[in-house]
């Protein structure tokens, strides 16, 4: 109970350059792309009191994906094969890379994805079928982050999507297998993003793979992209950075260092 | 739970050895036929084991539901034979095709092959969280 913050934390302000980085997020979002959102109509209102109903979040997360992924040459789509979205909900995220990479004549890629929640396993499933990637495409099954799959999608992991429970929350309150864990994040709201990082560390492919993942400030990304670099020579940056009622929802984009084409660093 | 997504996964409780291939213990099984594509299948076959596909539809056409084997689940060979430009027959990736898409594990366990822990499958999904003191 001792862990609970009721307040934002202020005693970690961004450095200048992450300040600089969040800026640039803020102008890709605002200048991006809207993407479609795809179709949920197999579900009704009280679906959502079992699932995430895809928010501001989501959204955030479906105009990076697409912002990323569309204007990739053929050669850059093909080699993207094996795409794993953690925590699906109800598989908007996921869906909605299958279909652009789909509408773009892609198709052999495979799409795994995986949630603690099992309806939100059956829904993802639904969804993806909703959308024209009939279930031929999606391998979901109920699991904790890469669940099962941590071992055969080892170094494998072309894209990896993840929309963590990120609310600060009581320790207490992370670990459920209902709609909280869609929320449910502990001291920080990172309990379970921490965890995730080292998965993210064992599962991208090398040298391209790249993750993208929700964070608010709470969570305080640019410790994330610190101990990223230390640690695993990984690069995390904000990708695209949006104001959603009173707090900052960031996409953070995670790359291995050797990728790295751009010249932003975190540097001072 | 489809063949070819059992196919993919294994359990990785900690201190397992190798947790995979998964046995399947099967209570309900159901069939639903699914659209062909040939260039698709041929394409996932160097994606795939092979050898645990085989080993899944032998635990499928075990364990009471050997009707449902002999009416509708097709025999696979023993390896899979490619013609002179690398492509597999035709009628043989339709055999592939239904083992691998229209096979439902509706009820059911998984049993790992190492430490015997058991999965549950319900509804057609497996569960595969592990408890507390199992990461």
């Amino acid at each position: 109970m001792a862990d609970y913050h009721p307040l934002r934390t202020k005693e970690l302000i961004p450095s200048t350059a992450y300040q600089e980085l969040n800026k640039k997020a803020e102008v890709l979002a605002k200048s991006c792309h809207q993407a479609s959102v795809p179709s949920l109509n197999h579900l009704k209102l009280a679906d959502y009191n079992l699932v995430y109903e895809p928010s501001d979040d989501t959204f955030l997360m479906l105009d990076a994906l697409y912002n990323e992924f569309h204007g990739k040459d053929n050669k850059q789509l093909r080699a993207t094969q094996n795409i794993l979205e953690i925590g699906s909900g109800t598989g908007v995220s996921i869906v909605s890379l299958g279909k652009l990479l789909k509408q773009r004549g892609h198709s052999q890629f495979t799409l795994y994805a995986t949630d603690v929640n099992q309806e939100a396993v059956r829904i993802t499933m639904q969804t993806a079928l909703e959308n024209g990637l009939d279930e031929t495409y999606i391998k979901a099954v109920q699991g904790d982050l890469a669940g099962p799959f941590l071992d055969c999608l080892s170094q494998k992991v072309d894209v990896l999507i993840f929309n963590p429970p990120y609310v600060p929350t009581p320790d207490s309150e992370v670990g459920s297998e209902g709609i909280e864990a869609s929320w449910a994040g502990g001291k920080d709201g990172r309990v379970v993003i921490d965890r995730a990082l080292l998965q993210i560390a064992e599962l991208l492919s090398n040298p391209n793979g790249v993750a993208y993942m929700i964070a608010v400030d709470d969570n305080k990304p640019e410790e994330i992209a610190n101990v990223m670099m230390e640690t695993y020579s990984m690069m995390v940056v904000p990708l695209v950075r949006r104001r959603a009622r009173n707090e900052y929802l960031t996409v953070l984009k995670c790359t291995w260092v050797a990728a790295q084409e751009t010249k932003s660093t975190l540097k001072e | 739970m489809r063949l070819l997504t059992h196919n993919y996964m294994q359990s990785t409780v900690k201190g397992t050895e190798r947790g995979y291939p998964l046995k399947i213990e099967a209570t309900k099984i159901e069939f639903e036929a699914s659209p062909f594509d040939a260039e698709f299948i041929q394409a996932l076959l160097p994606k795939i084991d092979y050898t645990t596909l085989l080993f899944a539809l032998k635990q499928i056409s075990e364990n009471g539901n050997a009707d449902l084997a002999q009416t509708i689940i097709p025999e696979l060979p023993e390896s899979i034979k490619e013609d002179g430009e690398g492509e597999v027959d035709e009628a043989l990736l339709k055999k592939l095709h239904t083992v691998m898409f229209d096979i439902h594990v509706v009820e059911g366990e998984l049993v790992c092959p190492d430490t015997g822990r058991r999965f549950n499958i319900k509804m057609g999904i497996p569960n595969m969280i592990l408890h507390a003191d199992e990461l």
